[in-house]
């Protein structure tokens, strides 16, 4: 069942805009047609237009990117790597939504990672500490509501990170990116018996990992 | 797969974690909607699963630590270059007509070969039976080259021995007549088979100079072998004059060519579009 019920996706930030220089071609979906125009763009060797698209996603494939590989370099690196493979196959590109397209690179590369992080284990991800990661301050934030809040994403982070690479990359894809089933199995070529599986078990996993601190997310 | 710790016998989790996730056929939600009611730890199990998922959707997006655009030294670093460059360049979607234009002429040049193979090997059975009893036009210009003479000794020596080398030139010399077929060894038609790519026999200025034995050249064949060899303006010259153009074998030649040709393209365009293709 493709339709489930989601929970609401995360508020994406303001991205430039980008005026799309073809008439009407904004009829039906203007972020598309405005992705179509840039890419077309940079095909012809518009630099400023392929570096357009890298303002206007280079936040959620970061985002995307980190929760799947937690160390930030890494992360960093990998989508760096993956919006110079983008520039390097634009030719490659056969239409459709700039944005899965670019998603997909990320994820591939991200996976390459962890495949070779595999092979080749180090340090577990240094990151788990990192103030960073903690959530903006509003003004009227309650301080200890604030607290509550950066250690559930503390303890949900580095839960996520103990958990198999194919069921955190379903899970942070589902439930933090907002992709349905249908788009992540074409994103990581599996089945869509096989996303639901590593969606369900990922988060059955998470649940054991976090057992102790469940607390922490009973509001 | 981790551990989950608490996992109890009889309880089946993954029903608890599909219900969570609105991911059951309605016959799996009743059942699933029971256990939760009977089973507290079930009831628990959905509750934290229900937080954990919303807890994960509202994770705060982590800052990128730099900007990720590309410098004019990255892009002319990962632009291609050379021949590389011009390999993706059929790669290219717009160039996408490529493709079945490549299938379109390697599949036009494979029918024009069957078409010209069938056509030859008709044109040959007609040779055969027809092309040696046609009258050779006026003049000498239809003995055979000497080089073809030897060609032909040496395909067919049954049929012309080492003195019919004389009856041709003999024939050759005594102006309009029907090229008899085993004196006169092959006649045009033949040598015009024999040079398929022109379709015209190669008829040297001196013809008509006798041969004193096989293997052997007088001083004016050997002039007859360099100026048929040195000299192909003659041969475009007996072209343009009209002279002998035995039609049974320069279409299906000329139909061989073309159609060899076009396979070719057809075959090299596919292939670059292919190479394209892997490359961009």
């Amino acid at each position: 069942m493709l339709d489930s019920a989601r929970p609401p996706k995360l508020s994406r930030r303001s991205s430039p805009i980008v005026d799309d220089p073809r008439p009407g071609a904004t009829a039906h979906d203007p972020v598309r047609s405005r992705d179509l125009v840039l890419v077309e763009r940079a095909r012809g060797g518009d630099l400023d237009a392929f570096n357009d698209l890298v303002g206007l996603y280079q936040d959620q494939l970061f985002a995307l990117v980190a929760r799947m590989v937690p160390d930030r370099d890494q992360a960093s690196d990998v989508v760096q790597e993956a919006f110079f493979s983008a520039y390097r196959h634009l030719g490659s590109f056969r239409g459709g939504s700039v944005k899965s397209w670019l998603s997909r690179i990320a994820v591939n590369a991200a996976m390459d990672l962890q495949r070779a992080r595999r092979r080749r284990p180090v340090q577990p991800y240094p990151e788990f500490e990192d103030e960073s990661w903690q959530p903006p301050a509003g003004a009227d934030a309650d301080p200890e509501r604030l607290v509550v809040g950066a250690e559930r994403s503390r303890a949900l982070t580095a839960a996520l990170a103990q958990i198999g690479d194919d069921q955190r990359a379903a899970i942070v894809l589902f439930d933090v990116q907002g992709y349905d089933y249908g788009e992540i199995a074409r994103l990581t070529g599996v089945s869509l018996g096989t996303v639901k599986s590593r969606i369900h078990r990922g988060r059955l996993a998470l649940r054991g990992l976090l057992e102790d601190r469940m607390e922490l997310f009973r509001e | 797969m981790q551990i989950i710790h608490h996992s109890q016998p009889g309880h089946d989790e993954v029903l608890v974690a599909r219900l969570a996730a609105a991911d059951l056929v309605a016959s799996e939600t009743v059942r699933a909607r029971a256990l939760v009611a009977d089973c507290p730890a079930c009831a628990a199990l959905l509750g934290d699963l229900h937080a954990i998922t919303q807890a994960t959707a509202t994770l705060p997006a982590p800052r990128r630590p730099r900007d990720f655009r590309l410098t004019e030294a990255d892009a002319a670093r990962l632009r291609p270059a050379g021949w590389r460059g011009l390999l993706r360049a059929f790669g290219q979607p717009r160039l996408a007509f490529a493709g079945p234009l490549a299938t379109g002429l390697a599949a036009l040049g494979i029918g024009g070969l069957l078409v010209a193979s069938l056509s030859g090997g008709l044109a040959g059975t007609a040779g055969a039976t027809g092309a040696a009893y046609a009258p050779a036009p006026t003049g000498a210009a239809y003995a055979p080259a000497p080089e073809q003479q030897y060609s032909s000794r040496a395909a067919a020596p049954t049929t012309a021995g080492p003195g019919s080398a004389d009856a041709s030139a003999a024939a050759a010399g005594s102006g309009p007549s029907v090229a008899p077929d085993v004196a006169a060894g092959p006649g045009p038609s033949l040598a015009a088979s024999l040079n398929p790519i022109s379709g015209f026999a190669a008829v040297p200025s001196n013809r008509a100079a006798p041969l004193s034995s096989p293997g052997t050249l007088t001083s004016g064949q050997a002039d007859a072998r360099s100026a048929a060899s040195a000299a192909p303006s003659d041969l475009r010259m007996s072209t343009a004059t009209g002279n002998p153009s035995p039609s049974l074998s320069s279409g299906p030649s000329q139909l061989l060519l073309g159609s060899g040709l076009v396979l070719l393209v057809g075959l090299a365009l596919g292939a670059l579009r292919l190479v394209g293709r892997r490359l961009a």
